[in-house]
């Protein structure tokens, strides 16, 4: 939470709170229990409904950010307590829902449901979902990741615009379904040539409400990155894939970041040029020069580049942001993922603001673009720690100790170098 | 009668007629309505409140970027949002607001016009002329009268305490989230409570005699524990 933020939010609270101390003070505790409002009263109607009523079936132990289309958080330490994340606790972020399928956590029939292949190909398509049962099936564990999570560690140079994740909007988990290109080979739409053809561009069946002047969402990708791992998910953790993560059939490119991940699936356009929808473009991108924090920036499709591939990074799960241990041997572990284009090679670990690093031990992947564990020990003296972690992979790639060296106005791809704050004693 | 127990007393009556108007989530300032108004047609105000600390030109940017996504907001108000956005929200810490003093009387009907409460605090969602949108949010013409007769206390719970859950209007169906306005006062609840259901009570649901709103009707209500769930509870069946 930026300064700004809590003093604000602190002097709300505070006034409240003197509005009861001097009823108090006065005697009139009572009156105030005779049917003055109090501060739970008031808190009540003002908050947000828990995840289980946002969708049927997620754990309320979740941070609600957004109880309408949903957007909801994973608490790093229920995160931790998992190798695979389960359907209950994965963390959703929805520009719109699907209705009534994105409010539960069941599976969705592929009959009746229909996907359709277009743009510039010889002959469109219309898929019957149900058939992608018959197809060779692809799995896949990976790191599923909001573009934005992270985004609250940006006010520590300039507050972003969006949703204030921390590092909860992300989970690993396991997706099954055809490959793109068993559908392509399949249904044979017949692809314009190469060089006429750069992007696919996914829709979901969601919709803005009717009459409503919002814009559909749609992202386009780049086809030569995503042809051969692009698959379509129907089962996530072994299960049909539930409708509240985009089900029955959801656009799925590991190592990409999630909203790439197109939910509902219910159309793929082959065509030369991305969409200039505004989900592509301002939003979610970034630029692909450094921009000073605080500073405008103009998106041009030229100047910056979509939330495709997931950046380095590792997070520390263990111990937690402002927790106490014992002083002396602390274990640190966490996890580790890139975009699953080359290995991850080292998480490092500093206690000492970085002048010294040392090299964690590092799990084998859950797959090529799933997360690596890391854990070692380190010897903290009495009084307030900072650990730092930060991961590199093997072409070299590396989390910046400071984050906000990719500051960008809404806030995308937070990879700063992690670090707990932790009072040893 | 002590002369301290004078002021105590005095001072209760003071902070009683505080209490009629809450604080929301927004700091007080000009223009705090509308902000309400126009952000929780398609997001919580928590949104709003915790991206505070936004460089102006981010709040510009912001809302010509809601634009994009749907908002829809005259010139003047556009200037009204970008003014308290970032003045109250803004890289700077927020002014101090007045203080409170014995001189404050509390907003009486004749203060509020309904139908100016309604375009700042309602329109956003339901419409200029109450319309709604047809499966995302539920029309108050011709029916937010028929609620009133069925139950006249029913819809100043729904303004306090907002409304979530399934409900089926004229047989379309919404599933959203209606916010409470416990910040608002209890005369401007009532003159908007008034704005919906007489001036749009198309299909004479309202008896000849019924009791208009009044302020006290709305201070009455507050300071129950109720959420929006709750109230989903309470609604009556109507056509």
């Amino acid at each position: 939470m930026s300064e700004h933020l809590s003093r604000a939010l602190h002097r709300v609270q505070q006034a409240k709170l003197e509005r009861r101390e001097l009823l108090r003070m006065m005697g009139l505790t009572a009156a105030a229990s005779a049917g003055l409002p109090t501060i739970t009263q008031f808190a009540r109607a003002q908050d947000l409904q828990p995840a289980s009523q946002v969708i049927a079936g997620k754990s309320d132990a979740m941070i609600v950010h957004n109880d309408r289309t949903g957007v909801l958080e994973t608490p790093l330490d229920l995160l931790s307590e998992h190798a695979i994340t389960p359907k209950e606790i994965l963390y959703v972020r929805n520009n719109q829902i699907q209705e009534p399928e994105g409010r539960s956590l069941e599976g969705v029939p592929l009959e009746g449901w229909t996907i359709e292949l277009m743009g510039s190909v010889a002959f469109p398509r219309v898929v019957d979902a149900a058939t992608l049962a018959d197809l060779p099936q692809e799995e896949v564990t990976m790191v599923l990741q909001c573009s934005g999570n992270g985004r609250s560690f940006y006010a520590r140079s300039v507050q972003t615009r969006g949703t204030q994740w921390a590092h909860g909007g992300m989970g690993q988990v396991t997706f099954r379904g055809p490959k793109l290109t068993s559908l392509l080979d399949t249904f044979e739409p017949a692809l314009a040539p190469r060089d006429e053809v750069n992007f696919v561009t996914a829709e979901g069946r969601d919709a803005p409400p009717e009459g409503s002047a919002r814009p559909d969402f749609e992202h386009s990708l780049p086809l030569d990155d995503v042809m051969e791992r692009a698959i379509l998910a129907t089962h996530m953790n072994g299960e049909p894939l539930p409708g509240a993560h985009g089900g029955p059939v959801r656009l799925v490119v590991p190592g990409y970041y999630g909203t790439m991940n197109v939910k509902w699936l219910s159309r793929l356009r082959f065509e030369g040029l991305q969409t200039n929808n505004v989900n592509q473009i301002p939003r979610y991108r970034i630029p692909n020069d450094p921009i000073e924090p605080g500073t405008p920036i103009t998106y041009t499709f030229d100047n910056s580049t979509p939330d495709w591939r997931q950046l380095v990074k590792s997070v520390i799960f263990s111990p937690s942001n402002e927790s106490d241990v014992a002083a002396g041997e602390v274990e640190v572990s966490g996890v580790a993922w890139n975009d699953g284009t080359v290995p991850v090679t080292a998480v490092e670990i500093s206690i000492d603001d970085g002048q010294t690093w040392r090299r964690a031990d590092l799990s084998a992947p859950h797959g090529g673009y799933g997360w690596y564990e890391f854990s070692t020990v380190v010897n903290l003296g009495s009084g307030q720690n900072r650990i730092w972690s930060r991961a590199i992979d093997e072409r070299g790639r590396a989390q910046p100790l400071n984050g906000s060296i990719l500051w960008n106005p809404s806030g995308y791809e937070w990879h700063g170098a992690d670090y707990v704050d932790v009072a040893a004693s | 009668m002590t002369h301290r127990t004078v002021i105590a007393l005095f001072a209760a009556l003071v902070l009683a007629f505080a209490w009629a108007q809450e604080d929301g989530p927004l700091p007080q300032g000009p223009g705090v309505d509308l902000v309400y108004g126009k952000c929780q047609q398609c997001h919580p105000i928590n949104y709003t409140v915790s991206n505070a600390g936004l460089p102006d030109f981010l709040w510009a940017d912001t809302i010509q970027l809601m634009k994009q996504l749907g908002m829809q907001v005259t010139e003047e108000e556009e200037e009204i949002l970008f003014e308290y956005l970032t003045t109250y929200l803004g890289t700077e810490p927020p002014p101090e607001p007045p203080e409170a003093s014995a001189d404050d009387a509390p907003e009486t009907m004749a203060d509020v016009d309904g139908a100016q409460v309604y375009a700042t605090s309602c329109a956003s969602c339901h419409g200029a002329e109450g319309a709604g949108v047809p499966g995302g949010f539920p029309p108050l013409a011709g029916h937010a009268a028929d609620l009133a007769a069925a139950d006249r206390s029913y819809l100043v719970d729904v303004l306090l305490y907002g409304l979530n859950g399934q409900i089926t209007v004229d047989g379309t169906s919404y599933n959203g989230v209606m916010p409470g306005w416990q910040q608002l006062s209890d005369a401007s609840l009532a003159a908007v409570l008034n704005h919906v259901v007489i001036a749009w009570d198309e299909d004479g649901a309202l008896p000849p005699d019924f009791d208009r709103y009044a302020p006290e009707d709305v201070a009455e209500a507050r300071g129950r524990d109720l959420g929006p769930r709750d109230v989903l509870e309470r609604r009556p069946s109507v056509p």
